[in-house]
């Protein structure tokens, strides 16, 4: 059961000046379970889009579903579906409202009715899943933590709500390295528990890292949908549309043009060390 | 020159800044790294008063941000530049967003067509003069961002992580912008940024931690301190790492190692 995108257009103010067209003509399906990165430079078309995974825009032509529901401005299915769909948008820290974490954490439970057991129980299931400890946190103003944290809190809240999907805009723009690799590593591990994650990303390092398949946009189109690898082999390509391939990748690009027999398709440090060693042994 | 002379701020009982003891010549390209709360922002904000020392003193060129016949000709020398671009443009158009820090400095007409002029041609804008503010990129907008505090004519930019936000191509063009007003009209540049490839291009880098400074170089000296660098939340640019990882290997790797070219010519000489 996936989210699917179909002949999917969408126009910003149609039958005005300010007219201007956001998507054409887009198909994509993401499969549960799926870890997939959303690339494309700033109005490229990836907030636009995102929106019409959770029914906060709806298509203008063609159809989105979740899960065999279609998403229509009246349909009686628009709560499951944003709640199937879980969208963290960028600093969603600056959403944060509650007196204290556990609170913040537990408002979108509350919205769903549920009982004040089930509500403890996902909350500190949502805290553990972002690495926030439970008894320390619980009673802390959210507005007291540090950016990392805050945001973490604010993870938790979608959580929280047990989602199927998650997409995330931007989730460590921002951060500094070591709260960066936090987010990044509880994405993994989220989606290794069966979560689909959709990872929107102005680092090609981070998506090169963790997706399984990236989707580039371009102009409203989708231009590529592959294997991460696969798309990170069209370098010149991607810097055309104002994107770029993972730091590692450019060294063994630049190796190779040196003459150096390395394989270009690395995607992370590790292998790109394994890939310099296995050419120029071990010294 | 500024000189920020045992500098401390405390805001509701807690002391974000501890003692900093800094000077920044004129001409020289400064970079703030530290991880989120170690005291970077509230460091940039003293030296345009955005913020006065609880305890200490903070002077640009003389000028001390806490006497107040002082306190004008001191932000007029220093512009800032923040990280969200959308939030730092008021105007229209490209132009006039340009003109209104100038406008509001009562400058004569004529002299602040040239300073507009003169401040789009510096970060490669010229050509959008006449463009509408929200039809840009997100590189365009923060070059735009950037002009509209050159058209001040300031002799200190201090950018508060002007790159978050962009993609890939929005970075490059801040970055080579931010390093020809440096190199050519030499501005005296305070960076910030968890963007550790960006901090190559630094004369110096100060490493933050706890409202101090910790540690303090040229971008080779700092950035061959990996392990204490990944201690303080931070990365070094994938250059650094490698050329680590390799000498651990047992390659004779030179320690000058920063970017990807210098580590290409070190491995295919």
């Amino acid at each position: 059961m996936p989210i699917v995108l179909q002949n999917l257009s969408y126009t910003y103010q149609p039958g005005t000046p300010y007219e201007s067209p956001a998507l054409h003509d887009v198909n994509l399906t993401i499969k549960s379970g799926q870890f997939v990165g959303l690339i494309g430079h700033t109005g490229s078309g990836k907030s636009t889009l995102i929106q019409h995974c959770n029914g906060l825009l709806f298509p203008m032509a063609g159809q989105a579903m979740v899960d065999n529901m279609a998403i229509l401005p009246k349909s009686k299915d628009l709560k499951e579906i944003r709640r199937k769909v879980g969208l963290v948008f960028q600093y969603p820290e600056h959403q944060l409202f509650e007196e204290t974490v556990a609170l913040d954490i537990a408002f979108g439970p509350k919205t769903l009715g549920l009982d004040q057991g089930e509500i403890q129980r996902r909350v500190r299931w949502a805290m553990k899943m972002v690495d926030l400890d439970y008894e320390k946190f619980k009673e802390l103003s959210p507005f007291g933590l540090s950016g990392g944290e805050k945001r973490r809190v604010a993870i938790a809240g979608v959580l929280a709500m047990q989602p199927k999907y998650l997409i995330l805009d931007e989730p460590c723009a921002g951060l500094d390295p070591k709260g960066r690799e936090e987010i990044l590593y509880q994405l993994k591990r989220l989606n290794e528990k069966g979560l689909a994650i959709i990872l929107v990303s102005h680092s090609m390092d981070d998506v090169a890292r963790l997706a399984q398949r990236l989707v580039v946009i371009h102009q409203g189109h989708i231009v590529y949908d592959d294997a991460v690898r696969q798309v990170f082999g069209k370098a010149k390509e991607l810097e055309a549309m104002g994107l770029d391939v993972p730091e590692v990748m450019k060294l063994m690009m630049r190796l190779k043009e040196k003459g150096l027999a390395v394989h270009q398709d690395v995607l992370t440090i590790e292998e790109g060390q394994d890939e310099i060693l296995r050419v120029l042994g071990h010294a | 020159m500024i000189e920020i002379k045992d500098l401390h701020y405390e805001y509701e009982n807690k002391e974000a800044l501890k003692g900093i003891d800094l000077t920044v010549s004129d001409g020289e390209f400064l970079v703030i790294l530290g991880h989120n709360g170690s005291g970077k922002s509230t460091l940039a904000k003293h030296i345009n008063g955005l913020l006065l020392p609880t305890a200490g003193k903070v002077t640009v060129n003389g000028l001390d941000s806490q006497n107040p016949e002082e306190f004008w000709p001191l932000r007029q020398q220093v512009g800032m530049v923040f990280q969200n671009p959308d939030n730092q443009l008021i105007a229209t158009s490209v132009e006039e967003d340009t003109a209104f820090g100038p406008e509001n400095l009562g400058i004569e007409p004529a002299l602040i067509r040239k300073q507009v002029d003169e401040a789009l041609a510096g970060v490669g804008m010229s050509e959008y003069k006449d463009r509408a503010v929200h039809l840009l990129s997100g590189g365009q907008k923060q070059r735009v961002a950037i002009a509209g505090v050159m058209a001040m004519r300031p002799k200190v930019l201090v950018l508060d992580e002007p790159t978050a936000m962009l993609d890939p191509r929005g970075r490059r063009e801040v970055m080579a912008a931010v390093q020809k007003l440096n190199q050519e009209e030499k501005i005296t540049v305070i960076y910030i940024t968890h963007m550790m490839e960006e901090a190559v291009a630094a004369h110096r880098i100060v490493v933050m931690e706890e409202g101090k400074i910790v540690m303090s170089g040229n971008p080779q000296e700092v950035f061959n301190q990996v392990e204490e660098l990944k201690k303080l939340r931070l990365d070094v640019p994938l250059a650094v790492e490698m050329a680590h990882r390799l000498r651990q290997q047992g390659f004779a790797l030179p320690l000058s190692v920063l970017t990807i070219e210098e580590l290409v010519v070190a491995l295919c000489p």
